[in-house]
């Protein structure tokens, strides 16, 4: 059984399933692949850090809400005041005091804008933190929506060639005799690193050992060309 | 500054008594050897802490720009992401490379034929020898 051309083909379909093998850990394990999982990563703690920002801030975002809607109201009584006062049915003593309302109006406005503008001040760098925290992540978020569609077309590509290598493997396979795929397989299942490589001098191109010249000789009778070391097969 | 290292790992047998070889150069000469044993290991284990050791030793001393060369096509390829590991006992060292690896700023992990890594072959079976 030690047909040169055979033994050498065990090297080749190893060639396969390594290719095929790399295919499969691109997949995870690609500069873009993690690139994204690193990007996630990122996108995961600042969310965690804005929401932690938040939390601290609540106080003011509740008065800030609180006040706006507020102004609003009120913004909306000066509007019906000015159509009022913009009609001719008010007598001066209702246009008077319509006036002084409105005036009053207006000055609740500016106290409840003046204590937003108060709280901004004071939360300032916090809300100058956020702000930023925000805006890295909206930028995040875009480079991980492309980066996710670069990833993806990358897995379309791979998902394509690896049928194609699995194919080229099964066909390549069949024209084995059974007892080589049988050994193939075995050590495969084994967890052999090598299954077969070409000697390099002296050395077992399987696992590295310097073999000595009565060991090449026993390598070279046995039925496989098995090294004594690893068991991988020497060409 | 650019630094060529070249590893070599060395078993008497697999396993058996193992040694490690690492030649530093810059500018074409040696800054750096390590020759030490490392006990019992199969041939693959010792390469990988030849590796291991280098790059520690790099890391450490600031040398940031490295092109490595080995003569363990197996290491090199798995180290690359070509070849799978399969043995359990390869892993975690493979995974520690990577580990250094990262914290570097410029690797290439390279393979290169026996006798062009005389120099580390040499040291680790110095190591072994004496």
């Amino acid at each position: 059984m030690n047909e040169p051309f055979l033994l050498s083909n065990l090297v080749e379909l190893q060639d396969l399933d390594n290719k095929i093998y790399k295919l499969i850990a691109s997949k995870s394990n690609g500069e873009n692949v993690l690139h994204l999982k690193s990007m996630e990563i990122n996108y995961k703690e600042l969310s965690e850090k804005i929401t932690e920002n938040k939390k601290e801030l609540s106080e003011f975002f509740t008065k800030k809400e609180d006040n706006e809607k507020k102004i609003i109201s009120l913004e909306l009584q000066i509007k019906e005041i000015e159509q009022k006062l913009s009609g001719d049915t008010l007598d001066p003593s209702e246009t008077l005091n319509y006036s002084n309302q409105k005036e009053s109006l207006k000055i609740q406005i500016d106290k409840f804008k003046l204590e937003v503008e108060e709280l901004k001040e004071q939360n300032g760098d916090q809300l100058k933190v956020m702000n930023d925290q925000e805006n890295s992540l909206e930028d995040i978020k875009n480079q991980l929506i492309n980066l996710s569609k670069i990833v993806k077309n990358e897995w379309d590509k791979i998902d394509k060639q690896i049928p194609d290598l699995e194919k080229e493997k099964l066909e390549f396979i069949s024209t084995f005799p059974d007892e080589l795929k049988e050994l193939y397989d075995n050590l495969k299942k084994r967890g052999l690193e090598v299954i077969a490589a070409y000697r390099n001098d002296n050395q077992c191109g399987c696992c590295g050992v310097e073999l000595t010249s009565s060991e090449i000789e026993q390598i070279l009778e046995s039925k496989f060309q098995q090294c004594s070391y690893c068991d991988g097969v020497v060409i | 500054m650019k630094y060529k290292v070249f590893c070599d790992g060395a078993s008497r047998s697999n396993p058996g008594e193992a040694a490690i070889g690492v030649s530093i150069e810059t500018d074409g000469k040696e800054i750096h050897t390590i020759s030490k044993t490392i006990g019992i290991a199969s041939n693959n284990e010792a390469e990988y802490l030849a590796l291991d050791s280098a790059l520690e030793y790099c890391l450490k001393n600031d040398f940031m720009n490295l092109e490595i060369f080995l003569d363990s096509k197996l290491v090199v390829e798995q180290v690359n992401g070509n070849f799978k590991v399969k043995s359990n006992n390869l892993k975690p060292l493979r995974d520690k490379i990577l580990e250094h690896i990262e914290m570097l700023e410029f690797v290439s992990i390279n393979h290169i034929y026996r006798e062009n890594n005389k120099r580390a072959d040499e040291l680790a079976n110095l190591a072994l020898d004496t």
